[in-house]
């Protein structure tokens, strides 16, 4: 009857894979937080079809790293201020060790998972590599195309120009 | 099976708050999507594809940019017409601070009494663009202020179009350091007001 003492939740990938989770761990996913618990003396997993093995496993290695390790308080003043220069040189690493891609794949399933820490420290890192470039560095950077058109172009340089000042 | 596994969702209540909402309701569908047996093949074709930022949620894009300055999220609108949306989400609007300088140098002579710089461009354009999303709003003041000049306009114009649910005022003596990097202020520098407008409706 007694014969986890860790209890562990269970959730099966986009590959079908099942992976158990320690709940310490998944305390991090926020908002399902209740359903995970609900799903305790579940055998069956929960099953999350967007998010693949990769991804799980990385946002485990991530929950593990951080367990214990709380964010810092927000007070009114802290509130206001956001700035990309908080994320420790382990999170840079780790996030972007796989790439771009693989990093958006892991923004996605953090905002899925609700796990505001991953995806707030992730959001910087990509907040970065945005920070001190024009339009077209971004689109190269990001591999993205420019789908304006000229006029539209010239219209939100117009609208928007004050932000320069 | 998968439509067993979707029992919990429907069964809790997992909203935590109304911003979630849409989030939630997108968590509930994919698990529904499984239903449908053609779903692994789009899926399969849907995991090839490399996750481009524009393919985030839109939420999640405006969170981006709510680590960035304002000229960087003007500089990412230009670059396409998913970033461009982000940049116009009332959302990213929310939190603003804005800071009055007053008379510094002439603090306690006695030819204080004006607030000499006019309000920046870009403050104008700000209030007047997004002010209507404003909801958690710091006026920092720095110097002395007599009279307020041209922010008298701007902070009239801000009165009658936001809504706000918090404004903080941060007063005191002189500009610090930590001031201007937006840091907290050290205990005995000025005093913060904050005002909650439910307050005074009860």
């Amino acid at each position: 009857m007694y014969k986890k003492i860790v209890p562990q939740i269970k959730l099966e990938t986009y590959e079908k894979e099942v992976f158990e989770i320690d709940l310490d761990i998944a305390k991090k996913f926020g908002k399902l937080v209740p359903v995970l618990q609900e799903l305790l003396n579940d055998d069956k997993p929960l099953t999350i079809k967007t998010i693949n093995s990769g991804t799980l496993k990385k946002i485990i290695t991530w929950c593990t790293y951080h367990k214990g390790r709380s964010p810092p308080p927000e007070d009114d003043d802290n509130r206001m201020k956001h700035s990309t220069e908080e994320v420790s040189s382990w999170d840079d690493k780790f996030l972007q060790e796989d790439g771009q891609a693989a990093l958006f794949d892991l923004i996605s399933a953090a905002h899925t998972l609700d796990i505001d820490g991953l995806l707030d420290v992730a959001c910087k890192v990509v907040a970065t590599m945005i920070k001190g470039k024009a339009p077209e560095e971004i689109r190269k950077v990001f591999n993205i195309k420019n789908d304006f058109t000229q006029q539209e172009e010239d219209q939100v340089r117009k609208e928007n120009d004050w932000c320069e000042d | 099976m998968d439509g067993e596994n979707e029992m919990p969702f429907n069964g809790n209540d997992i909203n935590v708050d109304d911003v979630k909402d849409e989030e939630s309701s997108s968590f509930t569908e994919n698990c529904t999507d499984s239903e449908n047996p053609n779903e692994a093949v789009i899926d399969e074709e849907e995991n090839l594809k490399l996750l481009l930022i524009t393919d985030l949620p839109m939420e999640v894009i405006v969170h981006i940019y709510d680590f960035l300055p304002l000229v960087s999220r003007y500089s990412a609108s230009m670059a396409c017409h998913v970033l461009y949306e982000a940049f116009n989400h009332p959302k990213l609007w929310h939190e603003q601070r804005l800071m009055i300088n007053g008379d510094v140098l002439n603090y306690g002579s006695k030819y204080f009494g004006n607030c000499t710089r006019n309000v920046p461009n870009k403050i104008k354009h700000l209030v007047k663009k997004f002010g209507k999303y404003f909801q958690f709003l710091t006026i920092q003041v720095f110097g002395h202020l007599g009279k307020l000049n041209e922010w008298s306009s701007v902070l009239l114009e801000l009165s009658q179009q936001c809504r706000l649910e918090k404004l903080t005022l941060v007063v005191g003596k002189m500009t610090t350091e930590s001031d201007l990097l937006g840091r907290p202020r050290k205990k005995g520098h000025g005093y913060s007001i904050i005002i909650y407008p439910e307050c005074f409706s009860n």
